[in-house]
């Protein structure tokens, strides 16, 4: 489903604070697959997930989604990529304060032209399914850290994306629901969704399928579960 | 109108610069730089796509402003007479009103296709293009306010004393029979063999050359036909000529201007589609279609017009 070949991604290029931050990966992610990628801090893994979710563009190297080469398409085709078939769950939530949880939730599929209350339905019902169902008329900044986490989830599902893409979904969220993150995961992967997660979380690591670890742009190690 | 064409020379001069390093970056550009050079390009266009719609809302604004004009303008009785407080301006300027919305549209079509496609292969086309066209753009916003920051309501003539008092182009006679009448015949006769040539474009490329070079001979026998023909005809006016009355007073003939502005249009636009938007094969298959489109609408368009004309005649006549 996903295919990268010898993917590098170099900031201030041609400065004297050249970075190197993915040298030459290249990886095979089938339909279904739940890949982790591991490694230190520095290390590319949020740079690399970026390129796979197609947020930044490679300075080598080639992204093929479905066999088909995107990493060279225009910014507006790579957007409705991003919008047709994935879903973000990002480290720091990005969840708009000013807006009800509900809202927060039904924010993709305003961009796919869904009227309100089919929005409010759709993103009711994920909310529903994450356990926050009581929570849909809050305003985001009066949630625990860890439901807001949850709202990012619910969120990135809520368009039912083919592929899921997390940067460290349990790195701020305590113990308990780092197992409620984990567990929602699990049913993702259980549902046929491809996943793919940056994380230190060595209980996230062992959910996945695959698991690859970065060193300095470069993949150290890649198992298979 | 000032305002539009303030805002449209100033938008046009703005992003002049940003589509020049556009299309010179462009083709040594890495990937990285393109994406780059691509979201400069997604503001360019986005101003040069108002720029386009602005200049061509104008035109039928200008018209409608000149024609409000006619109460104030001592002698005036049309456009025509609008025209002449300003002569030499105005009248020189008067062809371009029909001419550079073919050019502004001929750009949208190619962003058109640019934008079917994924990876933005007519950019440099693009901008390219509208750097060719900056000059003409600022001229004809230029010239609309020169037109109407310097109209003043000076004496002059009309319609009927200056184009009905001359001598007329056609004889009134060809072979015994009414030169009108035989103008008339041959002009509905070629614009009827446009249609089946505009349909036999889609087919094979040398009939493309053969409907731009008919178009080229159509449009000044339309204006002949129109002055000499159509106006009076319809008018039921035989001695009166002025193309601004006819369409002041039958409002409907803006229809068929339209139209066949449109079919005479689209033999240039799939010039510009042939040689500016095909840079891949994607954008190929993309431009293929989208001329056959072109050349089926202005088959219909040419046979809408014709009829549209006939309609006119035959309501004036009964």
């Amino acid at each position: 489903m996903i295919r990268t070949e010898r993917l590098t991604k170099i900031y201030n290029r041609g400065e004297s604070r050249e970075v190197v931050a993915v040298d030459g990966v290249s990886l095979e992610i089938g339909s279904g697959d739940f890949l982790v990628v591991s490694g230190p801090s520095g290390s590319g893994k949020t740079t690399l997930l970026c390129l796979i979710g197609l947020l930044t563009r490679p300075t080598r190297g080639k992204i093929f989604l479905n066999d088909r080469e995107v990493s060279s398409y225009s910014d507006s085709w790579q957007t409705r990529t991003r919008r047709e078939k994935m879903g973000f769950v990002f480290q720091q939530h990005n969840l708009l304060p000013q807006f009800l949880v509900w809202e927060n939730v039904s924010l993709p599929l305003l961009c796919r032209d869904v009227g309100l209350s089919e929005r409010k339905r759709i993103a009711l019902n994920v909310l529903h399914r994450l356990g926050l169902g009581s929570r849909s008329d809050f305003k985001t900044a009066q949630l625990s850290v860890g439901e807001q986490q949850r709202v990012a989830i619910a969120r990135a599902l809520v368009t039912d994306p083919e592929i899921v893409l997390a940067d460290e979904p349990t790195a701020s969220v305590d113990v308990e629901t780092a197992a409620d993150i984990l567990e929602i995961f699990r049913h993702l992967k259980e549902s046929g969704k491809t996943i793919i997660a940056v994380s230190h979380d060595p209980a996230l690591v062992s959910e996945g399928d695959t698991t690859v670890e970065l060193r300095s742009g470069v993949l150290a190690q890649s198992r298979r579960m | 109108m000032l305002l539009l064409s303030i805002l449209a020379a100033s938008l046009a001069l703005l992003v002049v610069e940003k589509a020049f390093r556009i299309f010179r970056k462009w083709k040594s550009a890495d990937e990285e730089e393109k994406y780059e050079l691509e979201k400069q390009f997604y503001l360019t266009y986005a101003v040069v796509y108002i720029v386009f719609a602005i200049r061509m809302f104008a035109v039928p604004l200008y018209f409608w402003t000149m024609q409000t004009l006619v109460p104030m303008i001592p002698g005036a009785m049309c456009l025509w007479g609008v025209f002449n407080t300003l002569p030499v301006l105005c009248w020189s300027t008067l062809a371009l009103k029909f001419a550079l919305p073919v050019l502004y549209f001929g750009w949208l079509i190619l962003a058109r296709i640019n934008d079917g496609c994924k990876r933005n292969p007519l950019i440099r086309n693009l901008m390219g293009l509208y750097i060719a066209l900056s000059p003409v753009l600022m001229a004809d916003s230029l010239v609309d306010l020169m037109i109407f920051s310097r109209l003043t309501p000076v004496q002059v003539a009309c319609c009927t004393s200056a184009i009905d008092v001359w001598a007329r182009p056609i004889p009134p006679l060809v072979l015994g029979i009414s030169s009108q009448l035989v103008l008339l015949v041959s002009y509905l006769a070629l614009s009827t063999a446009y249609a089946p040539l505009c349909y036999a474009a889609l087919r094979k490329p040398i009939f493309e050359w053969i409907v731009r070079a008919s178009s080229l001979a159509l449009i000044p026998m339309f204006v002949i036909t129109v002055t000499e023909v159509l106006t009076p005809w319809i008018l039921n006016l035989p001695l009166h000529h002025c193309p601004f009355c006819l369409l002041y007073l039958a409002p409907t003939s803006i229809v068929f201007f339209a139209t066949l502005w449109f079919s005479m249009a689209v033999p240039w636009w799939t010039l510009l589609t042939r040689r500016l938007g095909r840079a891949d094969e994607e954008s190929l298959e993309l431009e293929s279609r989208l001329r056959r489109d072109l050349w089926t609408i202005a088959g219909l368009s040419t046979i809408v017009g014709v009829a549209l004309i006939a309609i006119h005649l035959i309501v004036a006549t009964t």
